[in-house]
């Protein structure tokens, strides 16, 4: 069983870190937003899907897509979220599993709303 | 440089991209891994991966797998670049045949540097895979390189009825002389002149240069490629020819190439060059096969004179598969006891008293009856093989001999000659080993003539000098054969303490007709005696011969006349009915009456 002190929570969006890893590119911090964006709200969607039939791989694969993208543009809650649910599909635990999915939603939604203010931030 | 990234997630292959661009590099992007397995397999493609591992379809790690399972291709650096954090998953992405491990998300800066390594890596495995297939002294494919593009024109041929192609087999003609005269510095000199007078010599738009090829990219039809197998030897394979004609024109424009004088040291040198051709019309199944045929033909061009080119032909061709199962027979004769000894016996001329018996090897051949030695001792010689061959024959003669001096004693006991090769003769347990076998046939050394040729004993005087002292230390006698053959210097020949000189039948057969051979043979009579050998005549097949020996003096004889080799049960019967001695031996009044008259 995951506990959810497992996954350590920490900023939302760690921004400097973002910063570096896009060399400072604003350009692509933009179009990174617009596909996270794009494609966040389908992978959640078909991430829901497999947990509603037991779909144990399913999950543990769409939580690794997920965590990839979400670790790529520094949405570190987020993330950490993610990866306890790859680990739940992985380990074919479903206690605990719509919790966790409806703690990722929550925290893609906060990293969501805090990295298009950034993006508006620093485009201003 | 190219680079590839294949990854199913947006973002990665966007970050990466950006990443990648900013260095310079050309970037190729895919979404998936057959996509990535199929772009690393074309012929130019990337030779750097990003691998995401999880991605629909084939992941990362299959395509590591499949990429690393093809041989002869270009070696591609792979780098996993994932969300897999474990140990364990590190552990199985290096097994599979990923070059390094990233996790996501990737610091640009460490993506970069990582590159940078594997581009090193690449850079260095190009460099030692250039070396491992170039020739260092003149820089033209070396043999490895050369077999591989062979296959490659094999298995086109194979599938491709209508293509041919052919091999040039080059060896430069006395080239020994050249390094012997004017030293190896001089002679890798001539080796460079003579590759870059090659290169002209081929079809020069096309031909392949190892620098540009090592990395193991496919070559286009109608490339021909020149390469140095080693030492003097030259090789051009021409690709997609129309047929041996198109061969004909290149050996003949290389001998026209060589004809004007190589200049070393100031000095002129002239070089020729024998050739063989081989052409893929024959239908070959392996490179070697054909390169085989096009060394074969290279040596009749040498053996037809030099300077000059010769195609192998079918008949060469049944000739080298033939010499092949030869080699395979052989190498299982042993084992299989199909050699025998067949025994000649040596009669005194005195009075028709055996004296001894030479040693004859055969081999009992199944599906070729009993095959004569030279038909398989220059294979054997080749192969090593004569080495164990020739420790037997003396181990069964000796035995033998002991034998038939306890069935039939005589005195003096019967002597047994046993021939030893030039391989025999360089082994430097030679000695130990003739000794070993004398005590385990308890045979009295006396018994056993060893027989050595002329160019066995010319070709290190000083050392055959130190082996003849050792071996006659031991008792055992020596004996020249063959003699008047070869190239015996007098003077050496008085260095060695020979105990027996056999005169070349080549000599006895044509002295009842021709003056010249019956002085060689006066001569070489004479030479023995005056150096205090015993003298025998070999060849010896009619009466009249034996007349003319005796009234030289001559005191031994074998040959036909007496008896051809007969095999150890054949000899008994001879000993039992002549009870050891007694072949009748000719009137006198015979005499070289063909000589006499002239």
């Amino acid at each position: 069983m995951i506990q959810h002190g497992d996954c350590s929570p920490k900023l939302s969006v760690d921004l400097p870190e973002l910063l570096t890893r896009v060399e400072n590119d604003r350009e692509l911090l933009r179009e990174l937003l617009r596909i996270v964006k794009e494609e966040l709200p389908w992978l959640l969607q078909s991430l829901q899907e497999a947990a509603d039939r037991g779909d144990n791989k399913g999950v543990e694969v769409t939580a690794h897509t997920i965590k990839g993208m979400l670790a790529n543009v520094s949405f570190a809650r987020a993330a950490a979220s993610a990866a306890c649910l790859e680990r739940l599909g992985q380990q074919c635990v479903t206690q605990g599993l719509p919790e966790e999915l409806a703690r990722l939603k929550q925290e893609v939604s906060v990293a969501l709303a805090e990295f298009e203010a950034c993006c508006r931030e620093i485009v201003r | 440089m190219k680079i590839l990234i294949a990854d199913d997630s947006a973002i990665s292959r966007r970050l990466v991209q950006k990443t990648l661009d900013r260095e310079g590099y050309e970037v190729l992007v895919v979404e998936n891994g057959s996509s990535a397995a199929e772009c690393l397999s074309s012929d130019e493609g990337p030779r750097l991966a990003l691998l995401d591992w999880v991605m629909p379809g084939l992941d990362g790690l299959s395509v590591c797998r499949q990429i690393r399972s093809r041989p002869n291709h270009p070696y591609v650096y792979m780098i996993l670049l994932t969300s897999k954090e474990s140990k364990e998953d590190m552990v199985m992405g290096f097994e599979a045949g990923a070059d390094d491990y990233l996790t996501k998300p990737c610091d640009p800066k460490e993506l970069k540097a990582r590159l940078r390594a594997g581009q090193r890596i690449l850079q260095l495995q190009d460099k030692l895979t250039q070396e491992a297939r170039q020739d260092p002294l003149t820089r033209l494919p070396n043999r490895t390189f050369f077999l591989d593009q062979l296959a490659r024109c094999v298995t086109r041929a194979k599938r491709r009825p209508d293509y041919i192609f052919a091999v040039l087999f080059l060896d430069i003609d006395g080239f020994k002389i050249v390094n012997d005269s004017f030293g190896h510095f001089a002679g890798d000199q001539i080796i460079m002149q003579i590759a870059e007078r090659l290169v002209t010599s081929v079809r020069r738009d096309d031909l392949v240069s190892c620098s540009a090829d090592v990395t193991g990219t496919v070559r286009q039809s109608g490339e021909d490629t020149l390469a140095r197998m080693g030492g003097d030897e030259f090789t051009i394979l021409l690709d997609d020819i129309r047929d041996a004609s198109d061969g004909i024109r290149v050996a003949e424009r290389i001998q026209q190439k060589l004809v004007s004088p190589f200049l070393v040291g100031g000095q002129e040198v002239s070089i020729t060059a024998s050739i063989g051709i081989a052409i893929s019309a024959a239908g070959y199944s392996t490179a070697e096969d054909i390169l085989r045929d096009a060394d074969t033909a290279m040596y009749r061009a040498k053996a037809l004179g030099r300077s000059r080119y010769e195609i192998c032909d079918p008949a060469m061709h049944a000739s080298a598969v033939g010499r092949l199962k030869l080699e395979t027979d052989l190498r299982r004769a042993m084992d299989r006891d199909e050699f025998r000894v067949h025994y000649q016996p040596i009669v005194s001329l005195r009075g028709g008293r055996i004296i001894g018996f030479e040693a004859l090897l055969r081999w009992q051949r199944p599906g070729f009856g009993l095959v004569m030695p030279g038909e398989f001792v220059p294979v054997a010689e080749e192969t090593g093989q004569i080495l164990i061959i020739g420790l037997w024959v003396l181990r069964e003669a000796c035995r033998q001999m002991r034998a038939w001096n306890q069935q039939f004693p005589s005195d003096p006991a019967f002597t047994v000659a046993v021939n030893i090769s030039a391989k025999q003769f360089a082994q430097p347990d030679l000695v130990t080993e003739v000794e070993r076998i004398l005590r385990e046939a308890c045979l009295d050394p006396h018994c056993l003539k060893l027989e050595l040729t002329e160019s066995v004993t010319m070709r290190e005087v000083e050392r055959a000098a130190r082996i003849f002292g050792e071996l006659k230390r031991l008792g055992v006698c020596l004996s020249m054969d063959d003699f008047g053959t070869g190239y015996s210097s007098l003077s050496q020949l008085r260095r060695f303490p020979l105990d027996i000189l056999k005169i070349d039948r080549s000599f006895v057969s044509e002295m009842e007709g021709s003056t010249e051979s019956y002085a060689i043979v006066q001569t070489i009579l004479t030479l023995g005696r005056s150096l205090g050998m015993e003298m025998v005549a070999e060849g010896v097949e009619s009466a009249n011969q034996v007349n003319l020996l005796k009234s030289l003096g001559c005191e031994y004889a074998q040959g036909y006349y007496f008896s051809k080799p007969v095999d150890q049960e054949g000899m008994v019967e001879v000993l039992l009915k002549s009870s050891g001695s007694a072949y009748r031996l000719p009137q006198q009044s015979v005499l070289h009456q063909n000589v006499i008259r002239e």
